[in-house]
């Protein structure tokens, strides 16, 4: 075989059982068409791989049959007769972007030839997915054909009977591939001048769209001035790097901004008690979210909001680093793209926080519109079942491969969602207090000398990923030519991320480099400017940096994200040994340049200067933004006032069947969740054929004999929103806390460790007051809650323009996310012992509500699935001070006794006693007294502060006493039977009945 | 002498230090082994008692799970299972190690793990039920009649070949089906019973607390959460089967 020539094999299952990828085009096409047969078209799938190198004497063909030929499965020919108007499609990527089988089938031909599988490939893969497609009629061949593309992953070529027989000669020049990187680049054009002070305004607001920086006008100005005063122009890639580094995605410059507030008078609930908004805020991220901080100096508290990930102490020896991140443009260009990358990201964060952590749990919430809006939504949008399958498929392929359980998470529906999703990925680490190697140094710590080499770690560089930051930072306009943008959408690749990891976590330990960061947002140019205000400088030289594709300008390959590409911080001396291993385990790692002290960033490609920018003007050269914010209570759109009111029964079983409350198993068995052996309290408790509902919060323990767990929760009710802000954020955090105290975290003592994560997605706050407002009522909400309870946030991330534009039946449309606040809690028990579970365990028991509960119907799950309700109502009030006397008392030893603990959440308390049937094949009896006077808000009404519990009678007496003495309110809801139903007043419901509606999606 | 159980890593293997513990747990000297590791400095295979080849994505699963590991034991390590089986090593291959043997042909020709039926990854618990004759030929299996343990897999439906078929030694089957596998196959055991393969992990009910129904018993008297879990059962069988190591000069590793 020579270069130029190419091998192909093609891959088909030997019976159409096997076929299992066509089995789930099939399914997901049928969920989005409903109406549809599967008589009425047919998909089978198959495989093509083809081999492009440099190899000699050596039979190659029959090597490529021993690697990818499972003679049990597979067959090289296709021996199914062919229909006469069947098309064949056949889907391969697009260059530059990451081909995982590709790559593998070039390491398995290397291994099985003997050579070093790292480096330079002697061959060049790529991998082709196959499908041929029977339909009954043209159009729903052609809407089938479309399915399987994704034009901005792959090219795709189609045939017919015909011409499939031509299908392996090569089409065009770029598929016939050369192996060696090969400058496309001339010298001339390496760095050319952009004639930024010369433009006028309109001129300068042009080239920023057009560039696709992201950058305003007063930014673009500012820019301006700078090189004005340098007297001269700046070159391209310092606008690329200034770009990415002032991004909103990166420099959270709304959460900085100097905010006036006004509240104008209206009707309509507002939060109770009635907050004080100040009208102005300078920085609401100081004033809010770090205030609370700085006023909880715990000692445990290691680094705060300004690594990758907060980082608390854990144990003597170990500490925990937590992060979440929001993927929504991605993933709504691309879901699973997005959510792959999304993950992947977050699993990088946490890898490049301190001095390197491992990562040991993922979280996932995800904010979808409801499945009904498949077939009634805006041009040029994917219909939301297939982003709620492409983006839990995509956190799958991100998280099962890495070996990371995921074990926590929340399904939202809503129809705010329907142009952009929220796809929330988190993740937490483990990393020693101290390494033995280093005793000196804290795992917080951060520090370069100068000197220090920049060395990147794992993936190539490619063309994917440029402009990931700055394209996150605009809204979604369904007609913007970055929506068909490929540069901005990757494909994760765990693999390649996993080895870094492993060599990471071996040189760490063997002290072989001083810190490091991810290649996130902004890649090179944000990872290596980050660092350089450690050392105070860095001169990157670009010129060696291993690339995917080799027509890669100097400012792509600085601009380039990855999810596999960390950069490290290595002193020279241990170099040699740094790379040596990183060879040995099969990863890629280059010296790209040195940290200085000259207050510069530089970088260099060919000898030459292609960006010299000063750190300071990089990092606070930003000018402030100001916000106008304006508020006014909203009055429910249809205050379902209606006068039939059904019975508890009928109300409890549409509830247990909507889409926020059903059962999630489906979607939740897709993920590990046990991988690591450290879950203790999983997602669901399956116990044969019953599930429980999900479960509170996530508990995990250590390695070994170490008895203290880790326990995560999540809180999220963005439909609280619609009416106040304030409270959204308020009810989200306070359900996030409850979850872990739920479950068994300790609270309330000098030294127990409870830390909370912000996450804001919002609708553009910049051109609309009234966003602006949430914003501001949002981020007081959590100030005022967190505060009294006082519990620290440790990291936080905002995603500030989730709105979409486009068109809808030929007229505009503009479709905003509900302002939406998630809240991550992490806590610490200090007993495994001492977890506990949602679900009700014994007949006998006796069942409390517990907490202050004053509930309502108003933005309540009750009331979204359209029940009605004649009862009186507003928000539901907040009363943090006698909040904190209950979570101190569940969050201490005192609250062993409890049987099984629950907070009432969506649904309200008879869905979570419901709920605590299924696991044990329990019944529930309500006590007669307390059923008498119950009301449609006492049985669904939703809040803050409470839970459900069960204890042993044998405890029944001192509890009582206890909480009465604590000023705890409670009451008696009634007892847990072995009957298996549900006795209500007048009706009694077999739980088997319950459970099927619960179970139904 | 120590009996000893070596557990391979990287290359996407990502089990190794909840297998490795439960090594511990049952009485083994378990060490970690990176594989770039056994390939830069060769070891004899015949130095450890208990080959583990634990669970994990080893090259993210692509061009089928556990082959191109299997293409790095073959090639790279060049090791000869069935040898040092017939020298009385044990050898054990959980989810991802399991499909790596059987693309390595330790179960023999005409054996495969396909994706579900469903095309679906599965993580839940389930029954599982030891085949009687597996369990006398198996020193893995000895006096296991039933277990329950978690599976995690998106390929894990067992195909054979007819001639496969009526050879190849079923060790235990699932109480219903989760994915297709012939016969509700769920792990596999050779000839001598001293190569041992399941899709379930073992490893990840090594403590009683791994158990979904374990929290039924708290805060009443249940057992103490980290006691021995069922799956640690196949680790004490194999530590009580197996030979002590050759080689007690060995370096300490991680």
């Amino acid at each position: 075989m020579s270069q130029g020539h190419k091998l192909r094999i093609e891959l088909y299952p030997c019976a159409r059982d096997l076929d299992v990828s066509a089995k789930r085009i099939t399914e997901d096409f049928i969920r989005e068409n409903p109406g549809l047969s599967e008589s009425s078209f047919r998909i089978d799938t198959a495989k093509a791989y083809s081999l492009a190198g440099q190899a000699s004497g050596e039979n190659l063909e029959s090597i490529l049959t021993e690697i990818l030929v499972n003679p049990v499965l597979d067959q090289t020919t296709e021996t199914r007769g062919w229909k006469i108007d069947a098309v064949f499609i056949e889907r391969g990527f697009r260059p530059g972007m990451t081909d995982n089988a590709a790559r593998a089938l070039e390491e398995a031909l290397a291994i099985r030839l003997g050579k070093n599988p790292v480096g330079q490939a002697d061959f060049h893969a790529s991998r082709l997915d196959l499908y041929r497609i029977e339909a009954e009629t043209p159009e729903l061949l052609a809407k089938l054909s479309s399915f399987v593309a994704h034009p901005l992953l792959h090219t795709t070529r189609a045939f017919t009977r015909d011409t499939w027989i031509d299908r392996s000669a090569p089409i065009a020049s770029s598929d016939t591939v050369s192996i060696l990187p090969a400058s496309q680049a001339s010298a001339s054009s390496l760095a050319p001048i952009f004639p930024i002070r010369e433009l006028s305004a309109r001129a300068l607001e042009l080239a920023s769209k057009e560039h696709l920086w992201a950058l305003s006008l007063p930014e673009m100005l500012a820019i301006q001035s700078h090189f004005s005063t340098l007297v001269r122009d700046p070159r391209i890639a310092e606008l690329e790097v200034l770009a990415q580094t002032w991004s909103e995605h990166c420099k959270h410059k709304i959460f900085r901004a100097t905010i006036r507030y006004r509240e104008i008078e209206g009707e309509g609930p507002i939060a109770s008690p009635r907050p004080e908004i100040p009208t102005e805020t300078k920085g609401l991220f100081k004033t809010t979210i770090k205030a609370v901080t700085d006023a909880c100096p715990k000692p445990w508290l290691l680094s705060v909001f300004s690594d990758n990930a907060g980082i608390v102490a854990f144990t003597a020896d170990d500490a925990v680093c937590i992060k979440v991140e929001t993927h929504n443009s991605p993933s709504a260009i691309d879901p699973f793209a997005g959510a792959i990358t999304g993950i992947g990201g977050v699993h990088r964060d946490i890898i490049g926080t301190g001095f390197g952590a491992k990562p040991i749990f993922n979280l996932d919430v995800f904010c979808v519109a409801p499945a009904k809006y498949d077939t009634d939504r805006p041009d040029g949008i994917f219909p939301p079942s297939r982003i709620l399958e492409g983006v839990r498929a995509g956190v799958e392929a991100g998280g099962n491969p890495a070996g990371i359980p995921t074990i926590a998470g929340a399904l939202v529906y809503d129809v705010s969602y329907l142009g952009k999703p929220l796809v929330f990925c988190g993740s937490g680490g483990i990393l020693p207090r101290k390494i033995l190697k280093h005793p000196l140094v804290d795992c917080a710590a951060k520090v370069i000398e100068t000197g220090d080499l920049i060395v990147m770690v794992g993936g190539r560089i490619g063309r994917d990923g440029i402009h990931g930051a700055t394209f996150s930072s605009l809204a979604m306009d369904a007609s913007d030519k970055s929506m068909s943008n490929a540069t901005v959408v990757q494909l994760g690749d765990p693999f390649t991320q996993k080895r870094a990891l492993d060599f990471l976590m071996v040189a760490r330990d063997r002290g072989l480099y001083r810190t490091l960061t991810d290649n996130g947002a902004g890649g090179l140019s944000s990872s290596v400017g980050e660092l350089a205000t450690l050392s105070n400088g860095a001169r990157l030289d670009l010129t060696n940096a291993p690339l995917k594709a080799t027509d890669l300008r100097p400012e792509e390959i600085l601009v380039s994200e990855s999810q596999e590409r960390m950069s490290v911080a290595v002193p020279p001396a241990s170099l040699t040994e740094f790379l040596a291993l990183s060879k040995a385990m099969g990863v890629e790692s280059t010296a790209l340049g040195e940290f200085t002290a000259h207050g510069r960033f530089e970088v260099l490609y060919r000898n030459e200067t292609i960006a010299d920018l000063d750190l300071q003007f990089l990092h606070e050269g930003c000018p402030e933004l100001k916000l106008e914010a304006e508020w006014t209570p909203t009055k429910p759109a249809a205050f379902p006032t209606g006068a039939t009111v059904k019975g508890v029964r009928e109300n409890l079983l549409a509830l247990l069947g909507s889409e926020n409350i059903a059962s999630k198993e489906n979607l939740l068995r897709q993920y590990d969740h046990e991988v690591q052996g450290t879950s203790l309290i999983k997602p669901q408790t399956q116990i044969g054929d019953h599930r429980s509902p999900n479960q509170s919060a996530a508990v995990l323990v250590g390695e070994g004999a170490n008895r203290v767990a880790a326990v995560i929760g999540v809180g999220i009710l963005p439909e609280y929103s619609r009416y106040d802000a304030y409270t959204m954020a308020q009810a989200s955090l306070d359900e996030a806390v409850r979850n872990v105290l739920a479950s068994g975290a300790e609270y309330g003592t000098e030294d127990s460790v409870l830390a909370l994560l912000d996450n804001f997605c919002w609708p553009d706050p910049v051109s609309n007051p009234k966003y602006a407002a949430d914003l501001v009522r949002a981020g007081y909400g959590l100030r005022d809650a967190a505060l009294t309870l006082g519990l620290p946030f440790v990291s936080g991330k905002d995603s500030m323009k989730n709105d979409f534009r486009g068109t809808k039946n030929g007229e505009a449309v503009k479709i905003s996310v509900l302002p939406t606040v998630l809240v991550t809690a992490l806590g610490r028990i200090v007993d495994l012992e001492r977890a506990r579970t949602s679900e009700f365990k014994q007949a006998g028991d006796t069942v409390f509500l517990i907490g202050p509960h004053r509930f309502s119907l108003l933005g309540s799950q009750f009331e979204r699935i359209g029940l009605t309700h004649p009862e009186a109502r507003g928000l539901p009030p907040s009363d943090w001070a006698a909040a904190k006397r209950l979570y101190t008392w569940l969050g201490s030893e005192r609250s062993d006794r409890l049987r099984s603990c629950a907070d009432v959440s969506e649904g309200g308390t008879l869905t979570a006693i419901v709920e605590s049937l299924f696991a044990y094949r329990l019944g529930f009896e309500f006590e007669p007294a307390w059923s008498a006077e119950a009301n449609l808000t006492d049985y669904f009404g939703e809040g803050l502060h409470s839970f459900v519990v069960s204890i042993g009678q044998e405890h029944e007496v001192d509890l009582v006493r206890e909480w009465f003495a604590s000023g705890i309110a409670f009451t008696r809801l009634g007892k847990v039977t072995a009957s298996r139903t549900l006795v209500l007043p007048k009706d009694t419901v077999p739980v088997e009945l319950l459970e099927a509606a619960w179970r139904k999606r | 002498m120590k009996k000893t159980a070596w557990v391979l890593t990287g290359d996407g293997i990502n089990c190794e230090v909840e297998t490795a513990e439960a090594c511990r747990r049952a009485g083994f000297e378990a060490t970690i082994f990176h594989l770039s590791e056994l390939i830069e400095k060769p070891r004899a295979l015949d130095a450890c008692s208990l080959l583990v080849i634990p669970g994990g994505f080893s090259f993210g699963d692509e061009l089928g799970s556990g082959r191109v590991l299997a293409l790095k034991l073959r090639y790279q390590l060049g090791w000869d299972l069935p040898k040092f089986a017939a020298n009385g090593g044990l050898v054990l291959g959980i989810c991802n190690g399991f499909q790596a043997l059987v693309a390595l042909g330790a179960f023999g020709e005409g054996v495969a793990l396909a994706a579900n039926e469903d095309g679906r990854f599965r993580n839940e618990w389930i029954r599982l039920e030891i085949d009687p004759a597996a369990k006398l030929a198996s020193p893995f299996l000895a006096g296991m009649d039933v277990i329950e343990l978690p599976i995690r897999h998106g390929e894990g439906r067992l195909l054979f070949s007819d001639a496969a078929k009526a050879v190849t030694g079923a060790a235990l089957r699932y109480s219903t089906n989760p994915n297709g596998s012939t016969g509700g196959i769920a792990g596999l055991s050779d000839s001598t019973g001293r190569i041992f393969g399941l899709m379930p992990h073992p490893e990840g009910f090594q403590r009683v607390s791994q158990h979904p129904g374990y929290f039924r018993s708290v805060p009443t008297a249940g057992p103490s959460p980290l006691e021995d879990g069922a799956g640690l059962l196949l680790f004490k069988n194999a530590f009580r089967s197996a030979r002590p190591a050759t080689d007690s000069t060995k370096e300490n590793h991680r």
